[in-house]
């Protein structure tokens, strides 16, 4: 349903429809599965908690304590980082490199 | 007459933005929930998930990422309940390029190319790696090309379920991952070889010699099962039955329940779920203590609920019975998120009119006034105003009078009459002991109300 400032005040829960927020909502926060115009996911008051996705297509988890571990990246060079630490490079060219992302991040970039 | 599979199929509700003001077309940020399946929050572009979602399958799977015109498509994350999980890149709706693949054997995790669902994952160029990040030969710790271990004859795949692996290559999955609830098999939306006789023991409410109301069933193969049942089938939301039963007991819900009335409460509830894409208004003509006031707001925490009474809490009695109503009154005055209109006869059409104006059209009214055998009649103004399609009107005790000990409470007349008038009928007097001869109730529908799958004695005339 449509809902209001004045309805998250009053803590809202159900599933609440804003133009810039849709999902789930309980005691006025977003709660469980919701979206905004920059990320997509899982939500714990108001905060993405578990799997995100943002407007970079980049995914990120966050666990309960809010601690955050990006497990897909978009480097600015358009490489794709998939992994945390440790995990695969996938260059524009299409060709791949795994390991450590620091040491292989570094590698590639000092290659060019 | 539509089946119990049909009535009950998972049923999409959508709630987000339209293309425009007054258009249908799913279009901007959205949800949608599919009873039995899932739910999903995203991005829509002309009815049809796009862009970013976030997908959540009641089995227990979840994927967060790219779409395309429905399908997975770019980066994304999919996780099963076993705890395994492939990160990387989707085409086609499943994983289908560069990505990590972590199993559920020890966390050990192949990193590369993979395409193909993850059942029957085609491996391609990559490595296997250790939760510690360290290379490893799969085979060396018992797993094969494919993410799959194999003892005693049992294939498990990388994300925990059992498989067979045919002569020609394909893979049929028996045991669809282990850790799931048996939510699906208790449906029979899968075969699994514990299909057909898996149910060790039932606990739980059962009405006509189905599984209805809250219950818990014991696997043979030691998994539980606790939820909620309409009518035999497993469903993702409360019912009348079901709070009811779970709630201390009240004299009215009491004599709901008694009298198999809940099972009534329990189809429109379905019918709400199925059909009433928007909070509904709920209107109780006769308000009593509250008890039903106080479950049909848990039950529709989004509705409109109005209740209705020819008294007030501020009345004067003019009878013992008044006396009692009245003092009913003054404690149902106190629930919130009801709006009351006290001093209002039901029967009075301008007053129904003015309630109509101030909320809209009835989707469930709720007739608990006094009842006569004949106050069916009186009820057209009712009719008039329930919602096009999908409005409900019941009427308790129908064609009966007040005394449910007498054996000829029923005025079979005015029964030919009302359902002559388009009302259906039940007769929910319970045949063992003909206890409460006044039960009967009535239902007034527009549309699409299926009242077939009540499986209790509807009264047709012959």
């Amino acid at each position: 349903m449509l809902i209001t400032n004045i309805m998250l005040k009053n803590k809202f829960t159900g599933l609440g429809v804003t133009p810039d927020v849709v999902g789930e909502y309980v005691d006025g926060k977003l709660n469980g599965l919701g979206t905004t115009h920059t990320q997509t996911g899982q939500f714990k008051n108001d905060k993405p908690c578990g799997y995100t996705i943002n407007d970079k297509n980049e995914i990120t988890h966050t666990n309960d304590n809010e601690i955050s571990t990006k497990l897909i990246t978009i480097l600015d060079n358009g490489d794709t980082w998939i992994g945390d630490d440790f995990g695969i490079l996938v260059k524009t060219d299409g060709t791949t490199v795994t390991g450590h992302r620091i040491l292989v991040i570094n590698t590639t970039m000092d290659s060019k | 007459m539509k089946t119990h599979s049909n009535y009950y199929a998972g049923v999409r509700t959508y709630a987000g933005n339209h293309i425009s003001i007054n258009s249908e077309i799913e279009h901007g940020l959205g949800y949608y929930e599919v009873t039995q399946r899932g739910k999903c929050a995203g991005t829509f572009v002309n009815n049809q998930v796009h862009g970013r979602a976030a997908k959540t399958w009641i089995q227990g799977e979840t994927y967060v990422g790219q779409y395309s015109n429905n399908n997975k498509d770019g980066n994304g994350v999919h996780t099963w309940k076993s705890g395994a999980m492939f990160v990387g890149q989707f085409s086609n709706n499943q994983p289908n390029g560069f990505g990590i693949l972590t199993t559920v054997h020890n966390g050990i995790k192949f990193i590369g190319n993979v395409s193909g669902m993850i059942a029957t994952p085609i491996v391609g160029e990559g490595e296997w790696y250790t939760e510690d990040n360290i290379q490893i030969d799969p085979a060396s710790v018992g797993i094969d090309d494919k993410g799959c271990t194999h003892e005693n004859g049992v294939t498990i795949n990388a994300v925990g379920e059992s498989i067979i692996v045919n002569d020609n290559g394909s893979v049929t999955t028996i045991e669809k991952n282990l850790k799931t609830t048996m939510f699906d098999a208790y449906n029979g939306e899968r075969t699994t070889y514990h299909y057909g006789d898996w149910i060790h023991k039932y606990k739980g409410g059962i009405r006509n010699g189905r599984f209805h109301g809250n219950g818990h069933i014991k696997f043979h193969n030691g998994w539980n099962h606790t939820g909620v049942w309409t009518f035999g089938y497993n469903v993702n939301h409360s019912t009348y039955t079901s709070v009811a039963t779970s709630t201390l007991s009240s004299r009215s819900t009491q004599r709901r329940l008694d009298r198999n009335y809940c099972m009534i409460y329990d189809m429109m509830i379905a019918h709400h779920h199925k059909f009433v894409k928007r909070p509904p208004v709920i209107v109780e003509f006769g308000i009593g203590r509250g008890d039903h006031l106080v479950h049909l707001r848990n039950l529709f925490s989004d509705a409109i609920i109005i209740a209705v009474d020819n008294l007030s809490p501020t009345s004067v009695p003019t009878t013992e019975l008044e006396a009692q109503q009245i003092s009913d009154l003054k404690i149902a005055a106190q629930i919130s998120g009801v709006e009351f209109y006290f001093n209002t006869d039901c029967y009075d059409k301008q007053s129904i009119y003015d309630i109509v104006s101030a909320h809209g059209d009835f989707d469930f009214a709720i007739h608990d006034a006094t009842h006569t055998d004949t106050a069916w009649n009186k009820l057209n103004t009712i009719t008039e105003v329930l919602s096009d399609d999908y409005g409900i009107l019941i009427t308790e005790e129908m064609c009966c009078n007040n005394n449910p000990n007498d054996k000829n409470s029923i005025n079979w007349h005015q029964i030919e009459l009302a359902i002559d008038d388009g009302w259906r009928i039940w007769d929910c007097r319970i045949p063992s002991s003909f206890e409460y001869h006044n039960s009967v109730i009535g239902v007034y529908m527009n549309g699409k109300f299926d009242g077939s799958d009540f499986n209790m004695y509807e009264i047709e005339i012959c």
